[in-house]
């Protein structure tokens, strides 16, 4: 699967909550993504933003791709505000993506915090086609019931679903990892998958160590070029070959959790 | 057909449009991106004796109209540079330059002395201008005496064509490029990154883990025009000039104020598809104004 840089064009754009977008885009030189891969987009021609932009892909469809975004500055305020038709710059796909649990697999455990969710959306669609053996389980969380209700739509139905919140508002109150100590999560020994922030996927690498079960994370980083060749994402890691420097976009963005959290 | 090829000491380049130190890598990240070819020639990721682990993270954050960045120089060392990435650059259309750097003079000297030997490389660049490294780097090249002292030992280590890389973090960047000069250097090349901090009010802590980092993009092209001019008035070796290079119209300004062939860096992450576009962009614009060689432009400034 070859890195391609096109034009991509925007089928549908759709608000979800207030601060949550869902982008459609068709790009077909991008069928053959797999979940856990990225796309660096530009957001605009100028120079505010300069650098382009990493999103998950929320998932592949048979004419291109879908992202769910966060509304958090200038660059994503105006990707909400594109129109059917628009022209995105796209380099992509770019990453290692995920590696699928084997085949017979019984179950998989996908823990999201907050906008997180989006490449495990991708992951859990994947799943539900190709490994209908896998029981798979979602746990979400957000801090608020309105950032929840924002994201749940995209879940897909055959995933059982499990929600914390900061204020209780849905769900548990609490952290999504505190749904890992529900002894039902671990039975039947799960593969665990993480996206979020880097203390939730901490507590999820050490509860998938402490079971003694497989766990991969995908990270976020600040990135400029998303090929390896500028090593300005790289997070510190132990690797077979010692402590290095491992890059997110070109080494990762998905790593076995023991690399990241020894 | 205007001819844009370019000669500096006896690296030629078929355009005058050069990938920069730090953001092309080892010459085979942008694979499926970037056309080998497209580019005159490309500068490698600056290499140190040893493998180099760089600064922590966060090490870049964007600015307005740019980048900081603080990298660190992070690096897979000589010894897997020559074994593993020479091989695939060798089998490269686009001529390697390769980007070296030490803590001291005598690291500069092992560099240029074991770089000499290795085939396929078809020009060093000496680094003494980082800014995100403690020792060495910028500290050689802020100081006339210690640069042309470099300057003066690199170049009795190595035939291969020398460009010595200027910081613009220096009092007077001329003095110093006069000073490289007259110890041996074959071009020039400027400028590296200037020294910039971004601080987060809310945390009150720097954004950036090296607390400072070094600013590229257009933030900076017109001090890096301004700074080109200033240097191509003070010698008589090549310029290459670099800083914000967006377009071709962009680089048609170092050009005009004097470098004979610029670098391109930030703007390479931005658009991967920019060396063909600058070069197709300086090829339309002798056209149009009737020149037919490079160095019909260069230099060529009206005041």
């Amino acid at each position: 699967m070859t890195t391609h840089h096109g034009i991509a064009r925007i089928v549908t754009t759709a608000l979800s909550g207030t601060d949550t977008v869902h982008l459609v885009l068709e790009a077909p030189w991008l069928l053959q993504a797999r979940p856990g891969q990225f796309v660096m987009l530009r957001v605009g021609d100028g120079t505010a933003p300069l650098l382009r932009r990493p999103f998950s892909l929320c998932a592949v469809t048979h004419s291109g791709i879908e992202l769910l975004v966060k509304i958090r500055g200038n660059g994503t305020e105006r990707m909400a505000r594109w129109p059917a038709g628009h022209a995105v710059d796209i380099i992509g796909p770019l990453g290692n993506g995920f590696q699928p649990p084997p085949a017979g697999t019984a179950s998989a455990v996908l823990v999201a915090g907050g906008i997180g969710l989006a490449p495990l959306v991708c992951l859990a669609r994947w799943l539900r086609d190709n490994r209908p053996e896998c029981a798979v389980r979602m746990l979400l969380g957000a801090r608020t019931g309105t950032d929840c209700d924002a994201l749940i739509p995209f879940i897909p139905p055959s995933c059982a679903l499990q929600i914390a919140t900061d204020d209780g508002s849905r769900g548990t109150r609490g952290l999504v990892t505190d749904l890992l100590e529900d002894a039902a999560v671990l039975r039947p020994a799960p593969v665990f998958y993480g996206c979020g922030p880097m203390p939730m996927l901490q507590a999820l690498a050490n509860c998938a160590r402490r079971a003694g079960l497989p766990c991969f994370v995908s990270l976020e980083a600040h990135m400029a070029c998303g090929v390896g060749a500028c090593l300005g994402c790289t997070v510190p890691a132990i690797t077979p070959r010692g402590p290095a420097q491992v890059r997110v976009c070109a080494d990762g963005p998905v790593f076995d959790s023991r690399l990241i959290f020894p | 057909m205007p001819d844009i090829s370019v000669q500096i000491a006896s690296l030629h380049l078929k355009n005058p449009v050069i990938a920069a130190s730090g953001t092309f890598g080892y010459g085979q990240e942008y694979a499926g991106l970037v056309e080998d070819g497209v580019f005159g020639a490309l500068v490698t990721k600056g290499i140190s004796l040893l493998p180099a682990p760089g600064n922590p993270g966060p090490r870049i954050v964007e600015t307005p109209s740019g980048m900081l960045n603080a990298i660190g120089l992070q690096n897979i060392g000589l010894e897997a540079f020559v074994s593993e990435k020479m091989p695939l650059l060798r089998a490269c259309m686009t001529p390697v330059i390769v980007n070296f750097y030490g803590t001291t003079a005598e690291q500069y000297v092992e560099l240029a002395e074991r770089l000499s030997d290795v085939e396929g490389i078809a020009a060093l660049e000496a680094n003494i201008s980082c800014p995100n490294i403690k020792q060495g780097g910028v500290s050689f090249g802020t100081d006339e005496r210690m640069a042309a002292g470099i300057t003066e030992r690199i170049r009795a280590a190595t035939r291969l064509p020398l460009i010595v890389k200027l910081t613009p973090n220096a009092a007077d960047i001329a003095r110093i490029a006069r000073s490289v000069e007259q110890a041996g250097a074959d071009a020039l090349s400027l400028i590296n990154t200037l020294t910039g901090m971004v601080i987060d009010p809310e945390t009150r802590r720097p954004l950036l883990a090296n607390i400072t980092g070094g600013l590229s993009g257009p933030a900076i092209r017109p001090i890096a025009v301004r700074m080109v001019w200033q240097v191509c008035r003070a010698v008589r070796i090549p310029v290459i000039g670099l800083g914000g290079i967006m377009s071709a119209g962009d680089a048609l300004q170092f050009l005009i104020a004097g470098a004979c062939a610029v670098q391109i860096g930030t703007g390479l992450f931005v658009d991967p598809a920019i060396a063909g576009r600058v070069a197709a962009g300086i090829r339309q614009y002798m056209e149009a104004h009737g020149f037919e060689r490079l160095d019909q432009i260069v230099g060529s400034l009206i005041v």
